[in-house]
């Protein structure tokens, strides 16, 4: 069972993402703000991360940025949430910090979401990265 | 006083008219001598170079019929033919009878298809092959050829005369060639007198000099020789690869390499300046050139004798005609003048009595009588004098009172001009006042663009006073700068444009300009005119508005509608996402009554979520903020994909789909856009069509790609037709399930007019279908240039574009 970490601060996007994945069979943990997120990812070890970008305490770049400068959780897949008023430019620099993906929340509804976490992890093991494949053995 | 007599004056200018009338008259006689002796000259030349030439050419015949004799004899084609040693001794012999019969021939051999010489009266010629020669390579391809060289073998500078043999069917089966010492020709030229006149060159067809009586311009080229000439002397082995030097006749080399007739050309020597005469003629067919060199020295000299000459004669005719004068002048006009002006001299010291004897009928014998009758008046007039000048005192006194009555009225004059004056005045507060009244700020200049008016609205935006900028340019004093602090070039200033073009520009809200004033930058709008009296520019008036508070209101409309749409956004999203969790049955088994209820509530959640996606785009496109991302591409693909996507709905509903025509033409704009329109008015159609079909139709006009739209649907009467692209329209009655926003036609026609297209009604009947239509202008059309070049102004414009991020849907994978 893969472990999804849904790292969002609105608590009905949250419950919404949640039942879908815990439907189709994850194993999913939330948080609501950036610190939190680093402390579960730690505790938890998920396989993927979804991460909304505008959050209290420390926002989704930054939590991305510390991820991926931790050589610990480096190659964890990463799946960027972000506003319809968000900005492209923050999109782009997620992607180029080393997102996997981006999905616009109100442009999808969560069986489309879970499709892509599908896509991701699938994708990962087919390309066996070394650290992605030691995370969903472990 | 000392006199400078009448008679001296007279014949000075005479002199110095004569020799102005006879320098230009040598001049002239000297060109015109000049001409007509160079021409003769020229001519004569022509005429001996001619004959040498016609004598020159008759030697090359004797050798070209020789060697044609040779080449066709039958004993020859035999042996080319059968080649037995016992013909070879016999054409040996034969070969060696006529070289030793001319001195002038080097030898005659005869070569094998290949090029061998198979018998040669120069026995070093013998097995040697000579394919790579030009007479050769002619005569092989049927070509008989005469072609200069040095002997590869021989190292022997001669002249190659070549023939091809052939057999009885036609066949060439073999070369001959006769070499002759060039000797032969040279000879003839040294006892012609052209040699002794001039500098003679034979040059050959690339201006490579092969003779000359100046021997070290032999192997010289007239002027330096192409790469390429250069490579085809080398593959021909022409002059045994030796260095060939170039001479400084390049107009000579260039009239050889494009000859077309003989030509005589005049021609300044670069190296020693002087002029020379030089003559291209070649030999008749042959590929040589006579060049012959003539100095004009002999020329120039009998001209100038010549001009000299004529100067001579043209000056002692002065000097006799200037000597007769002044005798003639003497008698004529000095005597009769001197008297005059001595009785004339008494006349003025008081003494009336003196007469002039009338000698002459003359002009003079007219003057000595009105001076004998002036003298007789005076004394008259002496009497009568007195009694005038008591007259005239008198007169002037009343002409004073005159006087002093006109400054009178014109002090009058001065006082209304003051009264005028002041009118004007009050006009002008009345002016002052109104431009101080309004709002606007208003700067006037004159026709050059110097400010010569601010008002006090104008003062106060722009924290100025109108005296420290009168006078100065608006262009330097008040720059106009956008909101990245790019300042605007001068020419392009309204106020600039106005002066130059003589129009009105007007600069609106949506334009990104700011006036900065002293210590103060405002966002403005403004409009500048020409004023014109009579034709001409006498100033130009610029209105303008401080928009701060304008700017400052969109910008919180921008803010406003990106808080809300986000605000919006998200729970609109869980609902939808919630609704269409519990219709699949994600939160457990529902009844058929509650699922019906989840469909409308899916359907208005949708539709409201449209909406808010419209809003955005229209909010987007109205502030110049939607950001389009400008490529060339094939519009067929995007006809096909967006085809490929509506297939199965289309389809499903029953309805039969396909696409007609194509167009091979590149268009240009943002596929995404594109692509949305294309899906809006299939999905319109799909909405409004229950049976029959849609269908895509491409064709080409002019330069622009058409896309129609058809279906057998609903259709719109022609009063809603109008409407249809408006904001909000919705026509026709309309069940809540097919409802849109309103918004879709009206920001597909945003859309596609920026990028350079249209769309409209092709045509449309109720109950029997529409047809909608738009167009695409083709790549480097007018159009389209000029679309991409308002989107480029746009976006630099506003940094800020977005695409709207709603148009891709699910985001995308790296």
């Amino acid at each position: 069972m893969a472990k999804i970490l849904l790292v969002d601060d609105d608590p009905l996007l949250v419950r919404m993402y949640q039942k879908k994945l815990v439907n189709d069979g994850y194993d999913v943990q939330t948080s609501s703000d950036g610190e939190d997120a680093l402390k579960s990812v730690a505790a938890f070890k998920p396989d993927l991360v979804l991460l909304d970008i505008m959050m209290p305490k420390k926002n989704g770049l930054e939590v991305l940025k510390e991820l991926k400068a931790n050589s610990a959780t480096n190659g964890l897949p990463v799946i960027l949430l972000t506003n319809v008023g968000g900005s492209d430019e923050d999109v782009e620099r997620g992607l180029s910090l080393g997102a996997v993906a981006y999905l616009i929340k109100a442009g999808n509804r969560p069986d489309a979401v879970v499709a892509k976490v599908k896509e991701i992890l699938a994708g990962y093991k087919r390309d066996e990265i070394p650290q992605v494949k030691a995370k969903i053995s472990g | 006083m000392k006199i400078f007599s009448l008679r001296k004056k007279l014949l000075l200018i005479m002199f110095v008219a004569g020799i102005l009338f006879a320098l230009p008259v040598s001049l002239v006689t000297y060109n015109g001598v000049r001409k007509v002796l160079i021409k003769n000259y020229l001519a004569s030349n022509q005429r001996a170079i001619n004959e040498q030439i016609d004598e020159s050419l008759a030697v090359y015949k004797q050798y070209e019929v020789f060697t044609k004799m040779l080449g066709t004899r039958t004993r020859v084609v035999e042996y080319l033919t059968v080649r037995s040693e016992s013909r070879k001794l016999e054409l040996d012999g034969i070969f060696n009878d006529y070289d030793s019969q001319d001195q002038n021939i080097l030898s005659i051999y005869l070569m094998d298809p290949s090029g061998n010489a198979l018998i040669s009266t120069d026995r070093s010629f013998v097995g040697q092959n000579y394919s790579f020669r030009e007479y050769f390579k002619e005569a092989i391809a049927g070509h008989p050829n005469i072609s200069a060289a040095i002997g590869a073998t021989s190292n022997l500078f001669g002249y190659y005369f070549s023939y091809p043999v052939s057999d009885k069917t036609g066949n060439i089966i073999g070369v001959l060639a006769v070499k002759v010492k060039d000797r032969a020709f040279n000879e003839l030229l040294e006892k012609g007198d052209l040699f002794s006149k001039s500098k003679v060159m034979i040059t050959d067809d690339y201006g490579v000099v092969i003779y000359s009586n100046y021997p070290d311009r032999y192997l010289t080229s007239l002027g330096p020789l192409s790469v390429e000439i250069q490579k085809l002397l080398n593959d021909s082995n022409r002059y045994l690869k030796k260095e060939i030097k170039p001479l400084q006749y390049n107009t000579i080399q260039n009239e050889i390499t494009h000859y077309s007739e003989p030509k005589a050309l005049l021609i300044t020597d670069t190296v020693d300046k002087e002029e020379e005469s030089i003559y291209v003629h070649k030999l008749g067919n042959l590929p040589f050139f006579l060049v012959a060199e003539y100095g004009l020295e002999d020329i120039n000299s009998a001209v100038l004798a010549t001009a000299v000459n004529s100067g001579i004669v043209l000056f002692s005719s002065i000097l006799i005609v200037v000597t007769m004068l002044y005798f003639l002048t003497n008698f004529y006009v000095s005597r009769p003048l001197a008297d005059i002006s001595r009785t004339v001299e008494k006349l003025s010291s008081g003494d009336f009595s003196s007469k002039l004897k009338i000698v002459s009928n003359d002009e003079f014998g007219l003057l000595s009588q009105a001076v004998n009758q002036m003298s007789e008046k005076l004394s008259h007039f002496n009497i009568d004098l007195k009694n005038e000048v008591n007259r005239i005192s008198s007169e002037v006194n009343i002409k004073n009172q005159e006087l002093l009555d006109q400054q009178k009225a014109i002090l009058n004059v001065l006082e209304d001009v003051e009264e005028e004056k002041q009118k004007a005045d009050i006009q002008r507060l009345k002016y002052e006042s109104l431009l101080s009244g309004i709002g606007e700020g208003i700067i006037a200049t004159d026709s050059k663009t110097k400010i010569i008016l601010l008002n006090p609205a104008a003062e106060k935006m722009l924290n100025y006073k109108a005296e420290e900028v009168i006078g100065k340019p608006l262009s330097e004093v008040i720059p106009i700068i956008n909101s990245k602090k790019d300042v605007l070039p001068k020419e392009k200033r309204p106020v600039e444009m106005a002066a130059k073009l003589l129009k009105s520009f007007s600069v609106d809200s949506s334009s990104d300009y700011w006036y900065v004033g002293k210590n103060k930058t405002i966002p403005v709008v403004l409009n500048t005119s020409p004023v014109i009296r009579n034709g001409k520019l006498i100033g130009i008036i610029d209105v303008f508005r401080d928009i701060t508070t304008e700017k400052e209101i969109d910008r919180m409309k921008d803010e406003f509608l990106s808080t809300a749409s986000h605000e919006l956004r998200t729970p609109l999203a869980a609902i939808d996402g919630i609704v269409a969790m519990i219709r699949q049955g994600e939160y457990g088994e529902i009844s058929l009554e509650v699922r019906s209820a989840l469909d409308d509530v899916n359907t208005a959640s949708e539709r409201l979520i449209r909406l808010v996606n419209d809003l955005l785009s229209l909010s987007r496109i109205q502030a110049g903020r939607l950001k389009y991302n400008l490529s060339c591409f094939d519009y067929n693909k995007i006809v096909l994909d967006t085809f490929d996507f509506y297939k199965p709905v289309i389809e499903k509903k029953g309805l039969t789909f396909q696409v007609k025509g194509s167009s091979k033409r590149q268009v240009c704009g943002d596929v995404d856009k594109i692509k949305q329109i294309l899906s809006n008015l299939l999905s319109n159609s799909l909405k409004f069509t229950e049976k029959g079909s849609i269908e895509i139709e491409v064709s080409e006009k002019d330069q622009m790609v058409i896309t129609l739209v058809k279906d057998t649907g609903i259709g719109i009467s022609k009063e809603d037709q109008n409407k249809l692209f408006g904001k909000f329209q919705q026509v026709g009655k309309q069940t809540d399930a097919k409802s849109g926003t309103g918004l879709g036609l009206h920001l597909s026609r945003e859309m596609i007019r920026k990028m350079g297209g249209e769309i409209w009604v092709e045509s449309s009947q109720p109950d029997k279908g529409s047809v909608f239509a738009f167009s695409l202008p083709e790549k480097d059309s007018l159009l389209q240039k000029k679309s991409q070049k308002d989107i480029e102004k746009e976006a630099a414009a506003h940094p800020d574009q977005k695409f709207d991020k709603m148009e891709k849907m699910g985001g995308g994978v790296i």
